[in-house]
């Protein structure tokens, strides 16, 4: 065992350096070499910071009320009333909900953020209706397609959530919704214009999203096959 | 008599002195401290884990997870076990709760040591100290079939657990008179910061019959020798400061006092309060001797069942006080948190805890070769100091937030040139 000649300690024989003083142990009859043992192992816990999102989100919601609350002040100065910062203050909420409210969940699950996206979206297209005196698009074409919007996300995170739908299946599935979606938006919108519930271009869409599902479907059963696709494709 | 014990409550609350904790915690600080048993032959993980369950079912005061109510923080009680982990290079730096499956302590081990982290609203040094007596004894009963006579210390894990050792005994002991908190602010040890969530622990082991002459000859305790010491070093980096200020701010050293010695008690969880030792420069020059005195007489004066129990009174009477306990927990935790910031660490420059002499049964004690005992560094002081003696040894670890040793080496070379033979080792980096 050597001592520090700086500090007058004996220094244990897994120290290569006085760790009082810095001074290098240097002992001729007993040159220092790396001990089997150590009294702390080498490897030094790395703490990963996290971003705490939820503090993010809240600052980022009192910011958000400087420049809706700048717009209304502005709107009742020049023209003495609420007047079209209304349509800024209900962009401002509805990003509010889109964006910042998820983050504030402790823990965000899909059906109730989308639930509240869609109430929130419909509620700022009833007031521009409601501000611009236009009622007669909003029950027969923004209802409709703000739920239709709703059913597809849904149906998306359903599908990518789900354990009992294995690999390629996922790509199959979301291209059915998308084919399935796009018919029921014509739809709604032929119906708006025409009267009637006649899907036309949305065939063009559908007809190729199915195509597309199937060749996935069919693509998952060939174990062969993907792995050639993947060994030729890898990035 | 076999007496049925009632089963543990399904949730707590959290005792006097762990209330601040949660409250004071941040992202890169928690008030964590650490208990080590270094043993003959290297550690057996399955064994360990095994003798973890059988050890957690018997503390339930440590099977607990932090959980937030609208007024109070509380615990609630969880079932399995944290898992074990490798031991680190840089221990008690930080323990992430979310991490840890919520469980507010870990073990952990390295070659032939067992070590336990544990976050201060489970326990205290004496109840940690109590867990890691018996998490070995069943480890060493499960591996070698060791037949440890168990006690109030190392306590025996086929018995259920007792409803004493669950009590806040703040709440049960404290009296009504309050004293005023105000203490004047401590110098503070400064120095360039370490790298993020690194610290650097350095242990000095010494004979603990030559640490008990040197007390004895000077007619003070081994803890009032520790501490004179520790102040004559802070004191001694103090005067080189440029700033007058500084150089005149008083030196003080926070020393916990374990409460248990008091009163009846056989609780396991939180059960000490602190007094705070010190010197004022602004009155002269101290000699080593002057320090000693005024240590002695402080600790007199202040470490008796009065004056602390006055002391805790303070913190539970503002616990009990209607306007705060109604005030929600989002007023609070801010408040409280500021609360500790103003008189928390401000109050010392520096910690020395320690936890005296440790006995074990001869039966455990031919397997424990050294125990270990070690504090996370505090939130504003960089510097703390921890002992613990065994078997004749008496171990002290210094764990410092900045890269300066210099406050270990002016107290290990003062004890060395004392004639108190040192042998140092670190977890210092090549």
């Amino acid at each position: 065992m050597s001592y520090c000649v700086n500090c007058g300690v004996k220094l244990a024989p897994s120290e290569k350096k006085c760790p009082l003083c810095g001074v290098p142990v240097v002992n001729p009859r007993d040159p220092w070499v790396e001990p089997a043992r150590r009294p702390y192992p080498k490897q030094v816990e790395r703490v990963m910071h996290r971003i705490d999102r939820r503090y993010g989100a809240a600052l980022a919601s009192l910011l958000l009320l400087i420049p809706l609350m700048l717009t209304v002040i502005s709107d009742v100065i020049v023209n003495r009333a609420v007047t079209w910062s209304l349509y800024v203050v209900g962009a401002g909420a509805c990003l509010f909900v889109w964006v910042l409210l998820p983050l504030l969940l402790k823990k965000p699950s899909p059906l109730p953020c989308v639930l509240g996206d869609a109430l929130a979206a419909l509620l700022y297209l009833g007031l521009i209706s409601t501000l611009a005196d236009s009622s007669g698009w909003f029950l027969p074409l923004a209802l409709p397609l703000v739920l239709i919007a709703a059913g597809l996300v849904l149906g998306i995170s359903q599908v990518i959530r789900s354990r009992k739908i294995r690999g390629l299946r996922h790509v199959s599935w979301v291209f059915l919704l998308l084919g399935v979606a796009s018919i029921l938006v014509d739809g709604v919108i032929h119906h708006f214009i025409a009267g009637s519930f006649a899907p036309f271009w949305s065939l063009f869409v559908c007809i190729p999203c199915l195509v597309f599902a199937i060749l996935f479907m069919m693509l998952e059963r060939k174990q062969k096959l993907k792995d050639e696709i993947r060994r030729r494709l890898f990035l | 008599m076999n007496t049925k014990q009632p089963a543990p409550p399904e949730w707590f609350k959290l005792d006097n002195a762990a209330k601040i904790y949660p409250a004071a915690k941040s992202r890169n600080w928690t008030a964590l401290f650490r208990l080590s048993a270094t043993l003959t032959e290297p550690v057996d993980p399955a064994i360990l884990h095994e003798a973890q369950k059988s050890t957690l079912k018997r503390f339930p005061s440590f099977a607990l997870k932090l959980r937030r109510g609208m007024f109070w923080y509380y615990l609630e009680r969880m079932e399995g076990e944290p898992a074990l982990q490798q031991d680190v290079a840089n221990p008690c730096v930080r323990m992430d709760l979310r991490e840890n499956r919520g469980f507010m302590f870990r073990v952990r081990y390295h070659e032939n040591r067992i070590a336990v982290e544990i976050f201060h609203v489970l326990t205290d040094g004496t109840g940690g100290l109590c867990f890691l007596k018996t998490l070995v004894a069943e480890y060493l009963r499960l591996r070698y079939g060791a037949a440890i006579p168990r006690s109030a210390e190392i306590l025996d894990c086929s018995q259920p657990p007792r409803a004493g050792e669950l009590e806040d005994s703040f709440l049960k002991y404290a009296r009504s008179v309050s004293r005023s908190r105000k203490e004047s602010v401590a110098y503070r040890i400064t120095g360039t910061p370490e790298d993020p969530h690194y610290m650097n622990i350095t242990t000095g082991l010494l004979p603990a019959q030559a640490v008990i002459d040197q007390a004895k000859s000077r007619g003070v305790s081994v803890n009032d020798f520790l501490t004179a010491v520790l102040i004559q070093c802070v004191y001694q980096m103090q005067q080189k400061e440029h700033s007058r200020r500084r150089r005149m701010q008083p030196v003080k050293v926070c020393v916990p006092i374990n409460l248990r010695k008091f009163y009846p008690t056989h609780t396991l969880r939180n059960f000490a309060s602190y007094v705070n030792p010190g010197i004022e420069p602004r009155y002269g020059e101290y000699s080593f001797d002057e320090i000693l005195t005024a240590v002695r007489h402080y600790m007199g004066l202040e470490a008796t069942e009065k004056m602390l129990n006055a002391k805790m009174s303070t913190n539970v009477n503002t616990e009990r006080n209607k306007a705060l306990r109604a005030a929600p927990l989002f007023i609070k935790k801010p408040t409280m948190k500021l609360a500790f910031l103003l008189n928390g660490d401000r109050n010392a420059s520096t910690i020395l805890s320690n936890l005296g002499y440790a006995v074990l049964p001869d039966e455990m004690a031919k397997y424990v070769t050294r125990l270990d005992f070690l504090l996370g560094s505090l939130s504003l002081n960089r510097v703390t100091c921890a002992c613990i003696s065994y078997q004749g040894t008496m171990c002290i670890n210094f764990t410092r937030a900045i890269k300066e040793p210099t406050l270990e080496r002016l107290f290990f070379t003062t004890l060395v040139q004392m004639g108190i033979p040192v042998t140092i080792e670190s977890n210092q980096r090549y």
